[in-house]
């Protein structure tokens, strides 16, 4: 009893370890990663005792400044929801992690120890739930700062959020078609078999279409460029223009949570989860051929490693997408999402049920 | 352990819905009703119907409310806080609603024999998505496919109002 409670605090603090500390590099990755992507130096300059190490330190410097700064209310607007949206923002893109596997379960000492921390059943659907409930810090965040500005941003943003949370659910309609279940451990381990024998099958090789459809969307989601309308940062002002201080930070914060969130689901749902091509619970293999047997704890120790490379290449990717593509306009970016990404999304689950049907 | 995440789930939706009519902001009104259905969701999820619970946040709390959101942000907040229609005539619809309902809540108190069906056992995947989902594929085929068509109307419906403009 104790002891499940103390395994899944430890599970807790191992997940929300990696998240937080991601998403903080991350702050600093953006900016270095632009900075080489446009032949600059980039951030480089916050030093401990001449220490720079690449400028590893500007997000702790980050954090300081902005603890230590003003932390400002409008006065006509309302202070509790004005307080409340940015706890908002980081509490959706968090309690995603929940339901993320992160390795096969753990045989140790007589136990079986599923690494995840909740092992819902209904699994994807929590993530679109609770995904889906981030509109509020959103909206909230405008209409608390009783500013024209930040009210059309946020209306601006719900907009898009509702929009492509619409392609977004259809997408996964796909998956749980092929893998015949919306768990999430349970499509993480059905992407350890091989087609054809030696094809790991992985979500993007079951749907390609779906995989694309699915990324999109999230990006979109994650109110980045080239969905950045909501934020637009350089020249309209979005939502948070009436934030200072931390506050700004927990919304900065919580749009780099919810790149390592989409960055974890995609890979949960599209690039094996935790599983290693050719490594099973037994060792290296190869259909038909060979195995090389290795210990049990390598072998799960190897698939969160695993989990955790894949999960930072996809918040690379995501870093590289916002620095190469032009922001859309608004109607075009309504009209990608209900005439381009829907309709693809409802041909998607079609061919999936006839492939499945025919085969 | 379990009775006590019961206890706060429901002092939780008792609070919240009655802090959405006791409110005087609009806004307040709403956001007490989102944490209701978010309790609510709570309380399915503990009564093994997990699925419900996030359905219920997905489509009320998280579709609906949307809805009731964006009316209120469009009002103008002074007018929201101090409208108030036929204060005389709603006291007395109130008082005869209440009423109405406290009887409701007596009534079934001094019965003998309790509302509530005995305690059985479940049935192993009660309440999961694949039980669900073949219980209304095919016992209630007709009524969900006539729910789908519904639909289907509605959104063209929707389609057709905001799509087609007269030049």
């Amino acid at each position: 009893m104790y002891l499940d409670i103390i395994i899944t605090l430890i599970k807790i603090a191992i997940v929300f370890g990696f998240v937080l500390n991601v998403a903080a590099i991350l702050s600093w990755a953006e900016r270095k990663q632009s900075a080489v992507m446009q032949d600059r130096i980039g951030a480089n300059r916050a030093d401990v005792l001449g220490f720079r190490i690449f400028g590893l330190f500007h997000p702790i410097a980050d954090t300081i400044k902005m603890l230590t700064k003003e932390d400002w209310v409008p006065p006509a607007g309302d202070a509790f929801v004005h307080t409340m949206a940015p706890f908002l923002a980081l509490f959706t893109a968090l309690v995603v992690f929940a339901v993320i596997p992160f390795g096969d379960t753990l045989h140790i000492a007589g136990r079986d120890i599923p690494l995840q921390i909740a092992d819902l059943n209904v699994g994807i659907l929590f993530i679109v739930a609770f995904g889906g409930l981030g509109f509020y810090s959103v909206v909230l965040a405008g209409w608390s700062s009783e500013n024209k500005y930040s009210l059309l941003g946020s209306l601006r943003a719900a907009a898009q959020l509702i929009s492509y949370e619409l392609a977004l659910g259809l997408s996964i309609v796909g998956i749980v078609m092929v893998y015949g279940s919306i768990e999430l451990d349970d499509i993480a381990r059905a992407q350890g078999q091989y087609i054809l024998g030696f094809i790991p099958y992985w979500g993007i090789i079951a749907q390609p279409l779906g995989f694309l459809l699915f990324f999109t969307a999230a990006v979109a989601e994650t109110k980045r460029v080239p969905f950045d309308l909501p934020e637009s940062e350089s020249e309209i002002i979005g939502y948070f223009t009436e934030y200072s201080g931390m506050k700004f930070g927990a919304f900065w914060m919580g749009e780099f949570i919810e790149v390592v969130a989409v960055a974890g689901v995609v890979t949960a749902l599209y690039f094996g989860g935790w599983q290693i091509p050719f490594v099973n619970n037994q060792g290296i293999f190869f259909p038909g051929l060979f195995t090389i047997p290795l210990p049990h704890v390598l072998i799960v120790l190897l698939q969160v490693a695993a989990f955790g490379l894949k999960v930072l290449f996809f918040c690379w990717f995501m870093l590289l997408v916002r620095w190469t593509l032009p922001r859309f306009r608004y109607d075009q970016l309504m009209a990608f999402g209900w005439k381009f990404m829907v309709p693809l999304a409802l041909l998607n689950i079609l061919v999936t049920g006839l492939f499945m049907y025919v085969f | 352990m379990e009775n006590l995440f019961f206890y706060i789930a429901a002092m939780l939706a008792i609070v919240s819905a009655s802090s959405v009519i006791l409110q005087r902001k609009v806004m307040y009104s709403v956001l007490s009703l989102i944490v209701t259905l978010l309790s609510v969701a709570w309380m399915y999820a503990m009564l093994s119907a997990p699925f419900l619970a996030v359905v219920q946040v997905i489509l009320y709390a998280g579709a609906i409310m949307v809805l009731f959101l964006f009316v209120v942000m469009m009002l103008k907040y002074e007018k929201t806080e101090t409208f108030r229609f036929r204060p005389g005539l709603l006291w007395c619809l109130g008082l005869v609603a209440a009423i109405a309902f406290l009887i409701e809540i007596v009534l079934p108190l001094n019965m003998t024999e309790s509302l509530a069906p005995a305690a059985t056992a479940l049935a192993p995947g009660f309440g999961s998505i694949k039980s669900l989902g073949s219980i209304l594929y095919t016992q209630y085929l007709l009524p969900i496919e006539l729910t789908g068509i519904l639909l289907l109307v509605a959104v063209v419906g929707v389609a057709l109002l905001s799509g087609v403009k007269k030049e």
